[in-house]
Protein backbone atom coordinates (compact mmCIF):
# COMPACT_ATOMS: atom_id res chain seq x y z
CA UNK A 1 0.00 0.00 0.00
CA UNK A 2 2.90 2.10 0.56
CA UNK A 3 3.75 2.96 -2.46
CA UNK A 4 0.79 5.46 -3.67
CA UNK A 5 0.27 6.68 -0.83
CA UNK A 6 3.76 8.15 -0.87
CA UNK A 7 4.17 9.90 -4.00
CA UNK A 8 0.50 11.32 -3.48
CA UNK A 9 1.90 12.96 -0.35
CA UNK A 10 5.11 14.11 -1.93
CA UNK A 11 3.02 15.69 -5.23
CA UNK A 12 0.89 16.97 -2.70
CA UNK A 13 4.28 18.83 -0.94
CA UNK A 14 5.38 19.94 -3.82
CA UNK A 15 2.33 21.19 -5.21
CA UNK A 16 1.62 23.53 -1.85
CA UNK A 17 5.15 24.76 -2.62
CA UNK A 18 4.65 26.35 -5.88
CA UNK A 19 1.16 27.68 -4.96
CA UNK A 20 2.66 29.55 -1.98
CA UNK A 21 6.27 30.02 -2.86
CA UNK A 22 6.59 33.34 -0.21
CA UNK A 23 5.62 31.81 2.73
CA UNK A 24 7.62 28.87 2.27
CA UNK A 25 10.75 31.09 0.86
CA UNK A 26 10.45 33.20 4.00
CA UNK A 27 10.72 29.73 6.33
CA UNK A 28 13.43 28.82 3.83
CA UNK A 29 15.39 31.83 4.72
CA UNK A 30 14.60 31.94 8.59
CA UNK A 31 15.51 27.71 9.21
CA UNK A 32 18.87 28.30 6.54
CA UNK A 33 19.57 31.60 8.95
CA UNK A 34 18.76 29.64 12.37
CA UNK A 35 20.91 26.67 11.26
CA UNK A 36 23.77 28.55 9.77
CA UNK A 37 24.33 30.51 13.81
CA UNK A 38 23.72 27.60 14.92
CA UNK A 39 26.99 26.45 12.99
CA UNK A 40 29.02 29.58 13.94
CA UNK A 41 28.45 29.20 17.22
CA UNK A 42 29.06 25.59 17.28
CA UNK A 43 32.54 26.00 15.23
CA UNK A 44 33.17 29.08 17.98
CA UNK A 45 32.96 26.25 21.08
CA UNK A 46 34.91 23.82 18.68
CA UNK A 47 37.51 26.15 18.26
CA UNK A 48 37.87 27.28 21.64
CA UNK A 49 37.93 24.04 23.01
CA UNK A 50 40.73 23.01 20.97
CA UNK A 51 42.74 26.15 21.95
CA UNK A 52 41.91 25.73 25.40
CA UNK A 53 39.86 23.05 27.34
CA UNK A 54 40.14 24.32 30.43
CA UNK A 55 38.01 27.31 29.31
CA UNK A 56 35.11 25.39 28.66
CA UNK A 57 35.86 22.83 31.67
CA UNK A 58 36.73 24.78 34.52
CA UNK A 59 38.00 21.42 36.37
CA UNK A 60 40.50 20.97 33.70
CA UNK A 61 43.92 21.82 34.55
CA UNK A 62 47.43 20.79 33.80
CA UNK A 63 50.80 20.16 35.22
CA UNK A 64 53.88 20.78 33.34
CA UNK A 65 57.31 19.10 34.97
CA UNK A 66 60.81 20.62 35.05
CA UNK A 67 63.40 19.17 32.15
CA UNK A 68 65.00 16.13 32.82
CA UNK A 69 62.56 14.78 35.42
CA UNK A 70 62.62 10.61 34.94
CA UNK A 71 59.44 8.74 34.15
CA UNK A 72 59.96 7.45 37.75
CA UNK A 73 59.75 10.63 39.17
CA UNK A 74 56.61 12.01 37.50
CA UNK A 75 54.72 8.83 38.18
CA UNK A 76 55.40 9.69 41.98
CA UNK A 77 54.20 13.38 41.67
CA UNK A 78 51.17 11.86 39.56
CA UNK A 79 50.28 9.26 42.56
CA UNK A 80 50.74 12.56 44.91
CA UNK A 81 48.78 14.79 43.14
CA UNK A 82 46.09 11.83 42.50
CA UNK A 83 45.88 11.37 46.26
CA UNK A 84 44.67 15.18 47.08
CA UNK A 85 41.16 15.82 48.06
CA UNK A 86 40.42 18.42 45.76
CA UNK A 87 41.69 16.19 42.54
CA UNK A 88 39.07 13.77 41.18
CA UNK A 89 41.89 12.07 38.58
CA UNK A 90 45.04 12.43 37.38
CA UNK A 91 47.04 11.59 34.30
CA UNK A 92 50.03 11.22 33.22
CA UNK A 93 51.75 12.39 29.74
CA UNK A 94 54.83 11.79 28.18
CA UNK A 95 56.44 14.39 26.54
CA UNK A 96 55.53 12.21 22.82
CA UNK A 97 51.97 12.60 23.78
CA UNK A 98 52.45 16.36 25.21
CA UNK A 99 54.11 16.82 22.04
CA UNK A 100 50.87 14.82 19.94
CA UNK A 101 48.72 16.96 21.72
CA UNK A 102 49.88 19.86 20.79
CA UNK A 103 50.35 19.52 17.60
CA UNK A 104 46.67 18.52 17.16
CA UNK A 105 45.58 21.64 19.30
CA UNK A 106 47.27 24.07 17.24
CA UNK A 107 46.78 22.01 13.99
CA UNK A 108 47.66 24.01 11.06
CA UNK A 109 50.99 25.79 13.15
CA UNK A 110 53.26 22.32 11.83
CA UNK A 111 55.92 25.14 11.00
CA UNK A 112 56.33 25.54 14.79
CA UNK A 113 57.26 22.14 15.73
CA UNK A 114 59.30 21.58 12.96
CA UNK A 115 63.27 21.74 13.38
CA UNK A 116 63.21 21.10 16.98
CA UNK A 117 65.07 18.20 16.42
CA UNK A 118 64.36 16.15 19.70
CA UNK A 119 61.65 16.87 22.08
CA UNK A 120 61.87 19.66 23.76
CA UNK A 121 58.53 19.51 26.24
CA UNK A 122 58.69 18.07 29.76
CA UNK A 123 56.18 15.32 30.66
CA UNK A 124 52.77 16.38 32.14
CA UNK A 125 50.07 15.82 34.35
CA UNK A 126 46.48 16.22 33.15
CA UNK A 127 44.73 16.87 35.98
CA UNK A 128 40.78 16.91 36.91
CA UNK A 129 39.47 19.01 39.84
CA UNK A 130 36.70 18.04 41.60
CA UNK A 131 33.66 20.24 40.97
CA UNK A 132 33.00 22.38 43.69
CA UNK A 133 31.09 25.62 44.92
CA UNK A 134 34.35 27.95 45.54
CA UNK A 135 35.98 26.73 42.17
CA UNK A 136 38.11 30.00 41.85
CA UNK A 137 39.49 29.32 45.80
CA UNK A 138 39.87 25.34 44.82
CA UNK A 139 41.80 26.08 41.82
CA UNK A 140 44.34 28.81 43.66
CA UNK A 141 44.94 26.22 46.19
CA UNK A 142 45.45 23.28 43.86
CA UNK A 143 48.04 25.68 42.22
CA UNK A 144 49.89 26.74 45.03
CA UNK A 145 49.82 22.73 46.47
CA UNK A 146 51.34 21.40 42.78
CA UNK A 147 53.83 24.50 42.25
CA UNK A 148 55.56 23.42 45.77
CA UNK A 149 56.18 20.46 44.74
CA UNK A 150 59.84 20.06 43.57
CA UNK A 151 59.79 18.65 40.10
CA UNK A 152 56.78 20.92 38.86
CA UNK A 153 57.79 23.58 36.55
CA UNK A 154 53.98 25.10 35.98
CA UNK A 155 50.65 24.50 36.50
CA UNK A 156 47.93 25.91 34.28
CA UNK A 157 44.00 25.78 35.48
CA UNK A 158 41.50 27.87 34.03
CA UNK A 159 42.52 31.19 36.62
CA UNK A 160 45.70 31.30 34.28
CA UNK A 161 43.48 33.82 32.02
CA UNK A 162 42.94 36.31 33.80
CA UNK A 163 39.24 36.14 35.75
CA UNK A 164 37.93 39.44 33.35
CA UNK A 165 38.75 37.62 30.33
CA UNK A 166 37.33 34.60 31.38
CA UNK A 167 33.55 36.13 32.69
CA UNK A 168 33.68 38.14 29.25
CA UNK A 169 34.40 34.78 27.34
CA UNK A 170 31.56 32.92 29.22
CA UNK A 171 28.89 35.77 28.91
CA UNK A 172 29.70 36.25 25.17
CA UNK A 173 29.27 32.41 25.09
CA UNK A 174 25.91 32.21 27.10
CA UNK A 175 24.18 35.53 24.56
CA UNK A 176 25.38 33.10 21.91
CA UNK A 177 23.26 30.39 22.84
CA UNK A 178 20.53 32.64 24.34
CA UNK A 179 20.24 33.78 20.28
CA UNK A 180 20.61 30.59 19.69
CA UNK A 181 17.19 29.45 21.15
CA UNK A 182 15.29 32.99 20.29
CA UNK A 183 16.53 31.59 17.11
CA UNK A 184 15.31 27.78 17.15
CA UNK A 185 12.25 29.05 18.35
CA UNK A 186 11.67 31.76 15.79
CA UNK A 187 11.89 28.92 13.22
CA UNK A 188 9.54 26.37 14.36
CA UNK A 189 7.25 28.97 14.76
CA UNK A 190 7.59 30.43 11.40
CA UNK A 191 7.40 26.93 9.84
CA UNK A 192 4.16 26.27 11.76
CA UNK A 193 2.51 29.78 10.20
CA UNK A 194 3.80 28.49 6.66
CA UNK A 195 2.20 25.19 7.47
CA UNK A 196 -0.84 26.57 8.75
CA UNK A 197 -1.26 29.23 6.14
CA UNK A 198 -1.03 26.14 3.65
CA UNK A 199 -3.84 23.97 5.45
CA UNK A 200 -6.07 26.85 5.39
CA UNK A 201 -5.11 27.64 2.14
CA UNK A 202 -6.43 23.80 0.69
CA UNK A 203 -8.84 23.94 3.15
CA UNK A 204 -11.32 23.00 0.49
CA UNK A 205 -9.08 20.00 -0.39
CA UNK A 206 -9.16 18.69 3.06
CA UNK A 207 -12.93 18.61 3.47
CA UNK A 208 -13.24 16.53 0.12
CA UNK A 209 -10.53 14.25 1.69
CA UNK A 210 -12.69 14.12 4.77
CA UNK A 211 -15.92 12.87 2.45
CA UNK A 212 -13.79 10.48 0.57
CA UNK A 213 -13.11 8.41 3.78
CA UNK A 214 -9.06 9.78 4.36
CA UNK A 215 -7.63 9.25 7.48
CA UNK A 216 -6.48 11.98 9.67
CA UNK A 217 -2.60 11.41 9.16
CA UNK A 218 -3.21 10.88 5.56
CA UNK A 219 -4.62 14.34 5.27
CA UNK A 220 -1.98 15.95 7.78
CA UNK A 221 1.04 13.90 5.75
CA UNK A 222 1.63 16.40 2.99
CA UNK A 223 1.68 19.30 5.02
CA UNK A 224 4.23 17.38 7.25
CA UNK A 225 6.21 16.83 4.46
CA UNK A 226 5.80 20.61 2.93
CA UNK A 227 7.29 21.89 6.42
CA UNK A 228 10.11 19.28 6.36
CA UNK A 229 11.22 20.41 2.83
CA UNK A 230 11.32 23.44 4.56
CA UNK A 231 13.87 22.59 6.93
CA UNK A 232 15.84 20.43 4.70
CA UNK A 233 16.22 23.11 2.28
CA UNK A 234 16.61 25.51 5.23
CA UNK A 235 19.49 23.43 6.34
CA UNK A 236 20.71 23.49 2.40
CA UNK A 237 21.18 27.22 2.83
CA UNK A 238 23.07 27.47 5.94
CA UNK A 239 25.36 24.54 5.07
CA UNK A 240 26.08 26.48 1.88
CA UNK A 241 26.29 29.28 3.36
CA UNK A 242 29.16 27.93 6.20
CA UNK A 243 30.77 26.63 3.56
CA UNK A 244 31.28 29.82 1.58
CA UNK A 245 32.41 31.12 5.12
CA UNK A 246 35.50 28.66 5.21
CA UNK A 247 36.01 29.39 1.63
CA UNK A 248 36.60 33.01 3.18
CA UNK A 249 38.21 32.41 6.17
CA UNK A 250 40.72 29.92 4.00
CA UNK A 251 41.60 32.85 1.73
CA UNK A 252 42.03 34.81 4.25
CA UNK A 253 44.32 32.94 6.41
CA UNK A 254 46.72 30.32 5.58
CA UNK A 255 45.25 27.16 4.16
CA UNK A 256 47.22 24.98 7.14
CA UNK A 257 45.81 27.59 9.44
CA UNK A 258 42.70 27.62 8.15
CA UNK A 259 41.89 24.30 8.11
CA UNK A 260 42.30 23.89 11.80
CA UNK A 261 39.82 26.72 13.15
CA UNK A 262 37.59 25.65 10.55
CA UNK A 263 37.01 21.75 9.69
CA UNK A 264 34.50 22.13 7.75
CA UNK A 265 35.76 20.71 4.13
CA UNK A 266 32.32 18.96 2.95
CA UNK A 267 32.21 16.89 6.47
CA UNK A 268 29.27 14.42 7.16
CA UNK A 269 28.37 17.34 9.81
CA UNK A 270 27.87 19.99 7.11
CA UNK A 271 25.78 18.26 4.96
CA UNK A 272 24.40 15.08 7.21
CA UNK A 273 23.74 16.64 10.23
CA UNK A 274 22.70 19.74 9.48
CA UNK A 275 19.89 18.65 6.80
CA UNK A 276 18.70 16.62 10.13
CA UNK A 277 18.43 19.31 12.55
CA UNK A 278 16.62 21.20 9.98
CA UNK A 279 14.32 18.51 8.93
CA UNK A 280 13.75 18.37 12.89
CA UNK A 281 13.06 21.72 13.69
CA UNK A 282 10.44 21.94 10.82
CA UNK A 283 8.86 18.63 11.91
CA UNK A 284 8.76 20.45 15.54
CA UNK A 285 6.71 23.60 13.29
CA UNK A 286 4.66 21.27 11.55
CA UNK A 287 3.44 19.34 14.43
CA UNK A 288 2.51 22.64 16.33
CA UNK A 289 0.90 23.69 13.14
CA UNK A 290 -1.38 20.76 13.06
CA UNK A 291 -1.92 19.35 16.47
CA UNK A 292 -5.62 20.69 16.29
CA UNK A 293 -6.30 21.45 12.84
CA UNK A 294 -7.79 18.43 10.63
CA UNK A 295 -10.24 17.49 13.48
CA UNK A 296 -12.84 15.21 12.93
CA UNK B 1 -33.74 -11.55 2.75
CA UNK B 2 -32.76 -9.69 5.64
CA UNK B 3 -35.57 -7.58 7.24
CA UNK B 4 -33.42 -5.54 9.28
CA UNK B 5 -33.30 -1.88 7.72
CA UNK B 6 -29.82 -0.96 6.81
CA UNK B 7 -30.62 2.21 7.90
CA UNK B 8 -32.29 3.50 11.15
CA UNK B 9 -33.42 6.77 12.10
CA UNK B 10 -34.91 7.38 15.57
CA UNK B 11 -36.43 10.62 16.46
CA UNK B 12 -33.25 12.30 15.23
CA UNK B 13 -32.73 16.05 15.88
CA UNK B 14 -30.23 18.40 14.21
CA UNK B 15 -29.95 22.75 15.18
CA UNK B 16 -27.29 24.61 14.01
CA UNK B 17 -28.25 27.44 16.21
CA UNK B 18 -29.70 26.75 19.76
CA UNK B 19 -33.16 27.06 19.65
CA UNK B 20 -33.63 26.35 15.23
CA UNK B 21 -34.12 22.99 15.34
CA UNK B 22 -33.38 21.79 11.17
CA UNK B 23 -34.42 18.20 11.85
CA UNK B 24 -37.04 18.16 14.69
CA UNK B 25 -38.26 14.44 15.19
CA UNK B 26 -36.99 13.01 11.91
CA UNK B 27 -37.74 9.18 11.92
CA UNK B 28 -36.76 7.03 8.54
CA UNK B 29 -35.98 3.33 7.63
CA UNK B 30 -34.25 2.22 4.51
CA UNK B 31 -33.73 -0.96 3.52
CA UNK B 32 -30.56 -2.04 1.76
CA UNK B 33 -31.08 -1.76 -1.88
CA UNK B 34 -33.87 0.47 -1.57
CA UNK B 35 -33.59 3.91 -4.16
CA UNK B 36 -35.33 6.95 -2.59
CA UNK B 37 -35.89 10.28 -2.68
CA UNK B 38 -35.78 12.67 -0.10
CA UNK B 39 -37.68 15.64 -1.33
CA UNK B 40 -38.53 19.11 0.58
CA UNK B 41 -38.23 22.62 -0.76
CA UNK B 42 -34.93 24.60 -0.08
CA UNK B 43 -34.06 25.41 3.02
CA UNK B 44 -35.56 21.95 4.25
CA UNK B 45 -32.98 19.99 5.81
CA UNK B 46 -32.07 17.45 2.77
CA UNK B 47 -28.10 18.60 3.40
CA UNK B 48 -28.45 18.48 6.56
CA UNK B 49 -29.74 14.94 7.18
CA UNK B 50 -26.86 13.45 4.59
CA UNK B 51 -24.29 15.60 6.30
CA UNK B 52 -25.92 13.66 9.55
CA UNK B 53 -26.09 10.18 7.43
CA UNK B 54 -21.94 10.49 6.25
CA UNK B 55 -20.99 11.81 9.97
CA UNK B 56 -20.12 14.97 8.77
CA UNK B 57 -22.62 16.70 11.31
CA UNK B 58 -23.79 15.16 14.30
CA UNK B 59 -27.06 14.94 15.62
CA UNK B 60 -28.47 17.20 18.86
CA UNK B 61 -30.48 14.37 19.67
CA UNK B 62 -31.87 11.09 18.48
CA UNK B 63 -29.80 8.11 16.96
CA UNK B 64 -29.02 7.25 13.38
CA UNK B 65 -27.79 3.30 13.02
CA UNK B 66 -26.36 2.12 9.11
CA UNK B 67 -25.81 -1.68 9.24
CA UNK B 68 -26.61 -2.18 13.14
CA UNK B 69 -23.80 0.86 14.25
CA UNK B 70 -24.42 3.52 15.41
CA UNK B 71 -22.87 6.06 13.66
CA UNK B 72 -22.17 8.83 15.52
CA UNK B 73 -20.18 6.11 18.23
CA UNK B 74 -17.80 5.67 16.17
CA UNK B 75 -14.09 5.77 17.04
CA UNK B 76 -12.00 8.63 15.60
CA UNK B 77 -10.35 5.72 13.45
CA UNK B 78 -13.41 3.71 12.39
CA UNK B 79 -14.99 7.14 10.77
CA UNK B 80 -12.75 7.18 7.67
CA UNK B 81 -13.64 3.15 6.78
CA UNK B 82 -17.47 4.18 7.45
CA UNK B 83 -16.69 7.02 4.98
CA UNK B 84 -15.61 5.25 2.50
CA UNK B 85 -18.72 2.58 2.55
CA UNK B 86 -20.83 5.68 1.97
CA UNK B 87 -20.44 7.61 -1.29
CA UNK B 88 -21.36 11.22 -1.18
CA UNK B 89 -22.10 13.67 -4.53
CA UNK B 90 -22.83 17.14 -3.94
CA UNK B 91 -24.82 19.54 -5.77
CA UNK B 92 -21.29 21.39 -6.50
CA UNK B 93 -19.37 18.59 -7.65
CA UNK B 94 -16.62 19.46 -4.55
CA UNK B 95 -13.87 18.30 -6.93
CA UNK B 96 -10.23 18.89 -7.30
CA UNK B 97 -10.08 21.35 -10.32
CA UNK B 98 -6.32 21.88 -10.53
CA UNK B 99 -6.36 17.70 -11.29
CA UNK B 100 -6.76 15.30 -13.45
CA UNK B 101 -10.13 13.77 -13.96
CA UNK B 102 -8.03 10.36 -13.00
CA UNK B 103 -6.34 11.69 -10.12
CA UNK B 104 -9.63 12.97 -8.45
CA UNK B 105 -11.37 9.43 -9.11
CA UNK B 106 -8.43 7.25 -7.62
CA UNK B 107 -8.39 9.93 -4.43
CA UNK B 108 -10.62 7.92 -2.43
CA UNK B 109 -8.47 4.48 -3.67
CA UNK B 110 -5.13 6.21 -2.79
CA UNK B 111 -6.75 7.31 0.39
CA UNK B 112 -8.15 3.44 1.03
CA UNK B 113 -4.68 2.15 0.44
CA UNK B 114 -4.89 0.35 -2.46
CA UNK B 115 -1.91 -0.68 -4.81
CA UNK B 116 -1.15 1.45 -7.70
CA UNK B 117 -2.12 -1.29 -10.24
CA UNK B 118 -5.16 -1.82 -8.57
CA UNK B 119 -6.42 2.01 -8.69
CA UNK B 120 -5.46 2.35 -12.55
CA UNK B 121 -7.70 -0.82 -13.59
CA UNK B 122 -10.15 0.06 -11.43
CA UNK B 123 -10.58 4.15 -12.43
CA UNK B 124 -9.96 2.82 -15.68
CA UNK B 125 -13.39 0.99 -15.74
CA UNK B 126 -14.58 3.60 -13.28
CA UNK B 127 -14.34 6.35 -15.95
CA UNK B 128 -15.60 3.54 -18.48
CA UNK B 129 -18.77 3.35 -16.62
CA UNK B 130 -19.66 7.13 -16.47
CA UNK B 131 -18.17 7.53 -19.86
CA UNK B 132 -15.55 9.49 -19.37
CA UNK B 133 -12.57 7.25 -20.26
CA UNK B 134 -11.34 9.77 -23.09
CA UNK B 135 -10.55 12.45 -20.73
CA UNK B 136 -8.86 10.84 -18.19
CA UNK B 137 -5.73 13.06 -17.78
CA UNK B 138 -7.98 16.18 -18.88
CA UNK B 139 -7.90 18.79 -15.22
CA UNK B 140 -11.59 19.21 -14.06
CA UNK B 141 -11.99 22.66 -14.35
CA UNK B 142 -12.01 22.22 -18.20
CA UNK B 143 -15.05 19.60 -18.27
CA UNK B 144 -18.54 20.79 -18.38
CA UNK B 145 -20.75 20.87 -15.66
CA UNK B 146 -22.43 17.44 -16.77
CA UNK B 147 -18.81 15.67 -16.79
CA UNK B 148 -17.64 16.99 -13.94
CA UNK B 149 -20.58 15.41 -11.86
CA UNK B 150 -20.06 12.36 -13.33
CA UNK B 151 -16.18 12.38 -12.02
CA UNK B 152 -17.73 13.78 -8.75
CA UNK B 153 -19.90 10.23 -9.34
CA UNK B 154 -17.30 7.95 -10.26
CA UNK B 155 -15.36 9.28 -7.35
CA UNK B 156 -18.49 8.53 -5.09
CA UNK B 157 -18.69 5.01 -6.14
CA UNK B 158 -14.83 4.44 -6.05
CA UNK B 159 -14.78 2.12 -3.23
CA UNK B 160 -17.98 0.09 -3.73
CA UNK B 161 -20.08 2.29 -1.00
CA UNK B 162 -22.95 0.10 0.55
CA UNK B 163 -24.88 3.91 0.16
CA UNK B 164 -24.57 6.14 -2.05
CA UNK B 165 -25.47 9.77 -0.86
CA UNK B 166 -26.49 11.81 -3.79
CA UNK B 167 -27.15 15.96 -2.56
CA UNK B 168 -29.36 17.98 -5.88
CA UNK B 169 -27.23 16.27 -8.33
CA UNK B 170 -28.54 17.81 -10.99
CA UNK B 171 -29.22 21.16 -9.30
CA UNK B 172 -26.67 22.82 -11.50
CA UNK B 173 -27.34 20.47 -14.78
CA UNK B 174 -29.37 20.76 -17.86
CA UNK B 175 -32.39 17.82 -18.76
CA UNK B 176 -29.97 16.30 -20.71
CA UNK B 177 -27.27 16.00 -18.40
CA UNK B 178 -29.80 15.37 -15.43
CA UNK B 179 -30.86 12.62 -17.37
CA UNK B 180 -27.21 11.01 -18.00
CA UNK B 181 -26.98 11.13 -14.39
CA UNK B 182 -30.07 10.09 -13.38
CA UNK B 183 -29.54 6.65 -15.60
CA UNK B 184 -25.92 6.33 -13.58
CA UNK B 185 -27.28 6.41 -10.82
CA UNK B 186 -29.87 3.68 -11.56
CA UNK B 187 -26.81 1.87 -12.90
CA UNK B 188 -25.35 2.11 -9.40
CA UNK B 189 -28.87 0.99 -7.55
CA UNK B 190 -29.14 -1.87 -10.23
CA UNK B 191 -26.08 -3.32 -9.01
CA UNK B 192 -27.61 -3.24 -5.00
CA UNK B 193 -26.56 -0.42 -3.88
CA UNK B 194 -28.62 1.67 -1.54
CA UNK B 195 -29.39 5.08 -2.74
CA UNK B 196 -30.81 8.48 -1.90
CA UNK B 197 -31.46 11.37 -3.51
CA UNK B 198 -32.37 14.87 -1.99
CA UNK B 199 -33.80 17.17 -4.53
CA UNK B 200 -36.41 19.97 -4.79
CA UNK B 201 -36.81 18.68 -8.26
CA UNK B 202 -39.92 16.99 -9.34
CA UNK B 203 -39.23 16.01 -12.67
CA UNK B 204 -36.23 13.61 -11.38
CA UNK B 205 -39.34 11.46 -10.28
CA UNK B 206 -40.15 10.61 -13.81
CA UNK B 207 -37.32 9.08 -14.36
CA UNK B 208 -37.72 6.54 -11.57
CA UNK B 209 -41.35 6.83 -10.95
CA UNK B 210 -41.40 3.35 -8.61
CA UNK B 211 -38.74 4.63 -5.90
CA UNK B 212 -39.67 5.09 -3.00
CA UNK B 213 -40.70 9.15 -2.00
CA UNK B 214 -40.20 10.63 1.91
CA UNK B 215 -41.06 14.39 2.10
CA UNK B 216 -39.10 16.35 4.66
CA UNK B 217 -41.22 19.49 6.07
CA UNK B 218 -40.53 21.16 9.30
CA UNK B 219 -38.02 19.09 10.25
CA UNK B 220 -40.40 15.66 10.25
CA UNK B 221 -40.24 13.20 7.23
CA UNK B 222 -43.34 11.48 5.62
CA UNK B 223 -44.09 8.86 3.52
CA UNK B 224 -45.79 9.39 0.28
CA UNK B 225 -48.23 7.25 -0.77
CA UNK B 226 -45.87 4.84 -2.71
CA UNK B 227 -46.13 3.00 -6.00
CA UNK B 228 -45.80 -0.76 -5.62
CA UNK B 229 -41.80 -0.83 -5.48
CA UNK B 230 -39.34 -3.62 -5.73
CA UNK B 231 -37.97 -2.38 -2.78
CA UNK B 232 -35.51 -5.33 -3.02
CA UNK B 233 -34.29 -5.65 -7.11
CA UNK B 234 -33.03 -8.29 -7.73
CA UNK B 235 -29.25 -8.78 -7.67
CA UNK B 236 -27.20 -8.31 -11.14
CA UNK B 237 -24.23 -10.08 -10.68
CA UNK B 238 -20.67 -8.21 -10.04
CA UNK B 239 -20.65 -4.11 -10.35
CA UNK B 240 -21.65 -2.96 -13.77
CA UNK B 241 -18.57 -1.15 -13.94
CA UNK B 242 -16.47 -4.68 -14.18
N1 LIG C 1 -23.38 24.93 8.95
C1 LIG C 1 -24.54 25.54 9.20
N2 LIG C 1 -24.61 26.46 10.18
C2 LIG C 1 -25.77 27.06 10.46
N3 LIG C 1 -26.91 26.84 9.82
C3 LIG C 1 -26.91 25.93 8.82
C4 LIG C 1 -25.72 25.24 8.47
N4 LIG C 1 -26.00 24.40 7.45
C5 LIG C 1 -27.31 24.56 7.19
N5 LIG C 1 -27.87 25.48 8.01
C6 LIG C 1 -29.27 25.89 8.02
O1 LIG C 1 -30.05 24.73 8.10
C7 LIG C 1 -31.20 24.87 7.29
C8 LIG C 1 -31.29 23.66 6.37
O2 LIG C 1 -30.18 23.68 5.49
P1 LIG C 1 -29.96 22.54 4.42
O3 LIG C 1 -28.74 22.89 3.67
O4 LIG C 1 -29.97 21.23 5.12
O5 LIG C 1 -31.26 22.68 3.53
P2 LIG C 1 -31.57 21.94 2.13
O6 LIG C 1 -32.85 21.23 2.33
O7 LIG C 1 -30.42 21.15 1.68
O8 LIG C 1 -31.78 23.18 1.18
P3 LIG C 1 -31.38 23.33 -0.37
O9 LIG C 1 -32.42 22.62 -1.14
O10 LIG C 1 -31.42 24.80 -0.61
O11 LIG C 1 -30.02 22.74 -0.53
C9 LIG C 1 -31.08 26.17 6.54
O12 LIG C 1 -31.92 27.09 7.16
C10 LIG C 1 -29.65 26.57 6.73
O13 LIG C 1 -29.56 27.96 6.87
MG1 LIG D 1 -28.99 21.31 0.14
Amino acid sequence: MGMSHWRYYMARALGGFRKNPLPAAVSVLVVGLCLFMTGLCSLGFWGIYRIAPHLLVPSKAVIYLKEGVSVQEARGVQKTVAGWPLVAACHYKSPQEVLEELRDRYGGWEDLFQGLGENPLPPALEVRLQVREDMEGAMRAFEDKAKALEPVQDVLTARSWSGETLRRMRTVLGMGLALLVVWIACSILIVANTVRLAFYGRRDEVEVLRVVGASPSFIKMPFYLEGILQGVLGAALAASLLWLTGRMVGAVLPPSLAAGIWPLGAGAWLWGILPLAGAGLSWLGARLALRRLASY
Amino acid sequence: MTSVPFIQCFHVAKSYVAGEEVLRDANLQVFKGEFLFLMGPSGAGKSTFLKLLLGLEAPTRGHILVDGRNIHRLSRKEIPAYRRKVGMVFQDFRLLNQDSVFHNVALPLVAAGRSRRWIRSKVKSLLQFVGLDGKTHVPCCRLSGGEQQRVALARAVANDPWVLLADEPTGNLDACASAVIMELLKAVHARGTTVVVATHDASLLEHLPEARRVHIQGGIFYEEAEAAAPRFPSAMGGPVWE
